[in-house]
């Protein structure tokens, strides 16, 4: 039997492992069509979500964010929602300076972003930390590990799947992270 | 799995992450790992309510699922013919 090469998004392929998993869910012809449709109704559905995401966020204020993350996560702590705050006010700069790549900060705005998620007792993937940076993965990647190396955050591997790492702010960072919101109220 | 959602624009984004979330493990489970793996980018950019104009990429989001799934599905047909025979 031919070894199935799935084509990723921009070259490569699937290794084997991958396309097992793929291989349990056809088994027959009438599996295969079943499989088809789900797949076809699982893609609508999450396209006409991130449609209506899209819409949202793109008419979103920085009073609607906090509001929200007060609600959504229950945390009325100040500190909790100066840090939504400031994390908001960068993000929307967008909206009035429309021009990609003038501003940037991805050292702070991913310490923000871990202290929001640590207030929340949120896990972080590295993923989602680079994409709060705003810039490139590998640029984030790269202001990671200085963060780390100044002991600012700390990563720990997910014990369930050794691809994904968790980062999270440490005792050190988190406490600057307070000390600087205190000295700004 | 599979069911059409229902979004309007009085959906909360938290609700639009969680149905999301759904979808992913739904992709995952049916072996569509790539179009999880984009999915779950697009979830981060909801969750942490990021204006769309801060990524090109949430942008032509839709258009990358798009064509992951068509490599997928293409593999996926062009296997079970192969194995048919």
């Amino acid at each position: 039997m031919r070894k199935i090469q799935i084509a990723r998004l921009g070259g490569g392929a699937m290794d084997s492992d991958d396309s097992k998993s793929a291989d349990d869910h056809i088994t027959s012809k009438d599996a295969q069509e079943k499989w088809m449709m789900l797949a076809q109704e699982e893609c609508a559905s999450a396209l006409e979500l991130i449609k209506t995401a899209k819409a949202k966020l793109s008419g979103i204020t920085r009073d609607e964010t906090v509001n929200n993350f007060q609600r959504d996560s229950g945390h009325p702590d100040s500190f909790a929602a100066w840090l939504k705050k400031t994390y908001a006010d960068r993000t929307n700069r967008i909206i009035y300076f429309p021009i990609e790549g003038i501003f940037g900060e991805p050292c702070w705005d991913i310490l923000l972003d871990l202290a929001i998620n640590k207030v929340s007792s949120k896990i972080v993937s590295i993923t989602s930390a680079c994409i709060a940076s705003k810039v490139p993965i590998t640029t984030a990647l790269r202001w990671i590990a200085i963060l780390e190396e100044h002991g600012l955050i700390a990563r720990t591997p997910d014990p369930h799947d050794k691809r994904r790492t968790y980062i999270e702010l440490s005792e050190q960072g988190y406490a600057l992270m307070r000390k600087y919101f205190e000295s700004v109220q | 799995m599979g069911g059409s959602v229902i979004v309007d624009q009085s959906t909360s984004l938290f609700e639009i992450a969680s149905q999301l979330r759904a979808c992913l493990h739904h992709l995952d489970a049916m072996g569509l790992t790539v179009a999880g793996a984009c999915l779950d980018m697009a979830i981060f950019h909801v969750e942490k309510e990021i204006h769309p104009q801060n990524f090109a990429s949430i942008l032509n989001l839709d258009v990358e699922i798009d064509f992951t799934f068509l490599d997928e599905m293409t593999s996926k047909l062009f296997y079970a013919e192969d194995s048919n025979r």
